[in-house]
């Protein structure tokens, strides 16, 4: 798959996002699930694998997770151009809305058809969540990488009954990581393999 | 002047923002309320559901909100610029520096590590989307289960775009609710 063919245009990039940010309701997991869905699924952009990773990337970075998420991704699509677009494009409905809404705040609160419609909305979004997160999985159990599923599995058992912060959920990732690198990188030197690409 | 100070003070506060969401609710409180004084107690209380209801991460919306408070629209795109130029910044950082460690097969193997991480979070993440959602208050939402449902299944069996599916959900919630007479 060539890279260059599939770099998007920076004016679709930036309607992309926009939209993206316009319809993530419901918190972070929202966008993200929902990037991943328009971005690998739909168009194509990037792979799962790559988007994965600045999934990752992003809760490293301090600010909100998603912005950082499309910072990234617009950096990998389009270079600095792309990230600042993605960025603004991510920032604009929220702001936009924020402004509007928090004058009539009061009056829409109360309104049937506004509850309503969020209410759907937030089932929308938990489907969303759900088929990324279950497609996620599935792919790492059809890698057959077994050390890394234990690993996902204990994780998530562990916060399960202990609440730790995403911090240190990385930092252990990291040194698990390393570790295994280390291992994986003197078996292919063994194999003649050089680490560099 | 107001911009400027608005400006450094969510930059701050980006800054400090970790794990996003909720985190960002004592930042504010201590800068905007305490220090400040730029918003009463009752004012801050409406920051949540309001931030809430609005798309997009809820610690821009948080940040948005406050500027909008004390120096109207214009106020809301400088403290939301604030907010975002630590993320800009670090992020570009680290985008760069992951292009050059990409060239090693070894970072391959720490990022599986660290993915398989991060997918617990976003599984736990999920199930409390999905709770929130299905299991509002005492006993179960049967519409918002029926409509996410039949999202599930959409989703899965065809390459339909997440907007739309927003979109439908939004229509059907608005369309339902009223049937069952809520």
């Amino acid at each position: 798959m060539s890279q260059e063919a599939k770099r998007p245009g920076l004016f679709r990039l930036f309607i992309t996002s926009l939209l993206l940010s316009l319809f993530a309701f419901g918190g972070g997991s929202t966008i993200i699930a929902m990037a991943k869905r328009k971005y690998v699924d739909d168009l194509g952009w990037i792979s799962e694998k790559e988007i994965m990773d600045r999934i990752t990337l992003a809760q490293a970075v301090p600010g909100a997770t998603t912005i950082n998420t499309s910072i990234l991704l617009g950096y990998y699509f389009r270079g600095v151009k792309g990230a600042l677009i993605c960025a603004f494009a991510t920032a604009i409905p929220p702001v936009v809305i924020i402004s509007a809404v928090s004058g009539i705040y009061f009056v829409i609160r109360s309104n049937t058809i506004v509850t309503n419609a969020m209410k759907g909305m937030r089932a929308g979004a938990a489907a969303l969540v759900a088929s990324v997160t279950i497609s996620l999985i599935l792919s790492l159990v059809k890698r057959k990488d077994w050390l890394m599923t234990a690993l996902f599995a204990i994780v998530f058992v562990v916060i399960q009954f202990v609440s730790i912060s995403t911090y240190l959920i990385l930092l252990a990732g990291l040194l698990v990581g390393i570790v295994y690198a280390v291992i994986m990188a003197i078996k292919a030197k063994k194999g003649g393999i050089d680490d560099i690409r | 002047m107001i911009y400027v100070d608005l400006f450094l003070s969510f930059m701050k506060i980006g800054l400090l923002t970790y794990g996003g969401g909720y985190s960002v609710i004592p930042l504010i409180t201590e800068t905007a309320v305490r220090q400040k004084g730029w918003l009463t107690t009752i004012e801050m209380a409406d920051m949540i559901p309001i931030s809430e209801i609005s798309p997009g991460p809820f610690s821009l919306n948080c940040s948005t909100y406050v500027g909008m408070k004390m120096a109207g629209p214009f106020g809301s795109v400088i403290a939301s610029l604030g907010f975002l130029f630590p993320s800009v910044v670090i992020s570009l950082i680290l985008a760069r520096l992951f292009t050059r460690l990409n060239k090693f097969r070894s970072t391959d193997s720490v990022f599986s590590a660290l993915n398989a991480c991060i997918l617990a979070v976003l599984l736990q993440s999920a199930v409390h989307v999905f709770t929130s959602s299905v299991l509002p208050g005492a006993g179960i939402d049967w519409i918002a289960l029926a409509i996410c449902a039949i999202c599930f299944v959409v989703l899965f069996k065809f390459k339909v775009s997440p907007i739309f599916v927003m979109i439908g959900s939004c229509v059907a919630g608005i369309l339902i609710y009223p049937v069952f007479g809520l």
